[in-house]
């Protein structure tokens, strides 16, 4: 960083800390700060920032209630650092980073880095391929160390633990938090794992943000992922919001759980749990053993695109991100280093989290010389893969796409357990892209009828 | 992970410590010494500055903390300069490598509890305007600190009375009466 913003970012800091006094007065000078750091030029997300300085500035708005319950029930501390360390240097700087590495090589350079820490999960739950890696594999503690180490030269502050379940490596996450004290750690977890014991060291190194996997309430959980394992995440709950940790929660929607997972009384009950952000999937065929009757009919990812944009984002304290149908907000589809690559827990770098087929090894290879693979360049030179940012992705709804690219990258099966042919893999969304793609067409059409219309978010 | 880890990292970094300066020590020269591996160290300490000022801290909580009552200022102020010479290997080779501002920060959470002693026992009880408190602490504490970091940068002179001398007398006279000045006078309290 250069001294005048390390200036700046100490300012900010001390901003951050007056809002513990009175955050009704002192956050809209403290977004001023910000502004001014930001600056003006393109880079600056001044779009992002107007929405929320509008918010700042009126008290009934909903979101101006969820910035409140933020700033008020998370640990001062904990804000401070994942302020710093998501908005100042995930965003701000590192946003600048990226963009010059961008423009040197003409390829894509993420905005966070998933990786899976190890195979390994104390849990096996139904359908889910992660268990299904039966061999125990691991990255070592020098081996993501190293990945970081590179992941921020190339301006990337944001790293996100996948898996199998990444808590089994308790002890490696909150020494990686520790020693990457600038960069923000997220992690998609079962949450079965999390003790007094991780979540005081949670709180010790402040830069560490859980999304806890849930299927709905009770039933629903304990059927997928066996029986008590609710409870032990209502227990996980309970321990970070006794100290005022940040937290979020991941689900899956499916055929069979859409209208339980967006229930109105399941959001409310996550708020009154202490979580701050719900991220919502689309259900994946991925894998031999996939079954393709899980896939949300397009009837039931109309509702949820309706439910979530038209009348949740409207009146819930709660950040709500449905992955599959806010690719409008990102231009569409942010896999192969775009936003974000996967690292598996073999080193295999595959695009997608949901995409595994890869061309470079993060133990052959360094990860500039894997965004300029042939495989992601693939994906740099092809996105975004449709106008239409309801149908992003080149598997779910444009299988013709990521057949092309296998064929053309000659990118092999990254699943060591049962190797899916990208044919086999595609079957499974062929018919999927086909019924969505009139009620896409139909609802790309009338949020975007009108050029002037203010709604509009100018793509990134 | 426990605290005999951490003891053990720290034991090695005071050995090395004895050998060369602080910025020609690496987290793996510690962990080799230490026999742990590089995840250990860093689930405990951010890097080797977070390491050295535990060290610090450490080895000056031998002294024990300001005992309630009556300090004796001349023997604890006599402990601390004989204490430092005793350990000059590595106590210079920690001044050489770090920044004088990480020093002074570490030293005023030892420095500042003796001063804040030295304030209440002869405040003993009566009421004190808190900014006037806060604010003699404050110049004790920068002051001591940084007295004691210009004898450690001028190589720790081996004959210390005129320093012991003054510095006792700081801590029994001249704070003892910015104590009394910041007593809430009684006609005050009536305003």
């Amino acid at each position: 960083m250069s001294i005048k913003n390390s200036v700046s970012a100490f300012a900010i800091h001390r901003a951050l800390g007056y809002l513990e006094k009175n955050p009704e007065t002192n956050l809209p000078k403290l977004m001023a700060l910000i502004d001014k750091f930001a600056g003006d030029d393109p880079n600056s997300f001044p779009k992002q920032r107007e929405v929320i300085r509008k918010v700042i500035n009126d008290p009934t708005n909903n979101w101006y209630k969820y910035i409140m319950n933020v700033v008020k029930n998370v640990d001062n501390d904990v804000l401070k650092t994942v302020f710093t360390n998501f908005i100042v240097n995930g965003n701000l700087v590192g946003w600048k980073r990226q963009e010059e590495i961008r423009q040197k090589y003409n390829c894509n350079v993420p905005w966070a880095i998933l990786l899976d820490p190890t195979s390994a999960c104390n849990l096996h739950c139904t359908g889910c391929w992660a268990a299904e890696y039966g061999n125990k594999l691991n990255l070592t503690f020098d081996e993501i160390d190293n990945i970081i180490e590179q992941g921020k030269e190339l301006g990337v502050y944001i790293y996100i633990y996948t898996g199998g379940e990444p808590l089994v490596r308790k002890d490696d996450l909150i020494a990686l938090c520790n020693k990457h004290n600038d960069c923000i750690f997220l992690c998609f977890t079962n949450s079965t794992l999390i003790d007094e014991k991780f979540a005081d060291d949670m709180l010790r190194v402040k830069n560490f943000i859980p999304a806890i996997s849930l299927e709905g309430f009770e039933e629903a959980t304990d059927g997928r992922r066996g029986s008590g394992v609710y409870d032990k995440v209502l227990h996980a709950m309970s321990l970070l919001k006794e100290r005022h940790l940040p937290f979020g929660i991941s689900a899956c929607y499916t055929s069979a759980n859409m209208d339980s997972i967006t229930s109105e009384a399941f959001i409310d009950k996550l708020i009154d749990w202490g979580a701050y952000f719900i991220w919502y999937f689309h259900y994946m065929p991925v894998g031999n053993d996939a079954s393709p009757e899980l896939l949300p009919t397009p009837e039931q990812r109309e509702y949820i695109y309706h439910k979530i944009r038209d009348d949740y984002r409207h009146r819930k304290p709660l950040f709500i991100m449905d992955f599959q149908n806010d690719g409008e907000y990102v231009g569409g589809c942010i896999a192969g280093g775009r936003r974000f690559l996967h690292i598996n827990a073999n080193g295999d770098c595959d695009p997608c989290v949901f995409i595994h087929y890869s061309d470079s090894n993060i133990r052959e290879k360094t990860l500039l010389e894997t965004l300029t693979s042939p495989l992601f360049m693939a994906y740099h030179d092809g996105q975004p893969f449709n106008e239409n940012h309801l149908r992003p992705c080149p598997m779910l709804e444009n299988p013709e796409k990521i057949r092309e690219i296998i064929a053309k990258t000659g990118a092999h099966s990254t699943d060591l357990q049962s190797p899916e042919s990208v044919e086999h893999l595609t079957e499974k969304t062929e018919a999927y892209a086909k019924n969505w793609t009139p009620s896409a067409n139909e609802l790309w059409q009338c949020s975007h009828n009108c050029a002037a219309c203010a709604g509009h978010p100018e793509e990134k | 992970m426990t605290n005999l880890t951490k003891r053990a990292l720290v034991d090695s970094l005071k050995k090395l410590l004895g050998r060369r300066p602080l910025d020609r020590i690496t987290v793996q020269d510690v962990t080799d010494d230490a026999a742990v591996s590089r995840k250990t160290f860093y689930y405990h300490f951010r890097d080797i500055y977070d390491l050295m000022e535990w060290l610090v801290v450490d080895e000056c909580s031998h002294f024990g903390s300001p005992a309630d009552g009556s300090v004796d200022w001349i023997r604890e102020v006599a402990d601390a300069l004989n204490y430092a010479r005793e350990n000059r290997g590595w106590v210079l080779n920690v001044y050489q490598s770090v920044e004088r501002e990480q020093l002074e920060r570490i030293l005023h959470k030892i420095v500042g509890p003796y001063v804040e002693a030295g304030f209440d026992q002869a405040v003993n009880g009566r009421p004190v305007a808190e900014e006037d408190r806060n604010f003699a602490l404050a110049i004790y504490t920068h002051g001591i600190t940084g007295i004691f970091l210009d004898w450690v940068s001028a190589g720790m002179r081996s004959d210390t009375v005129f320093l012991e001398d003054n510095l006792a007398r700081l801590f029994q006279n001249s704070l003892a009466g910015i104590a009394e000045r910041c007593v809430v006078q009684r006609s005050d309290l009536d305003k």
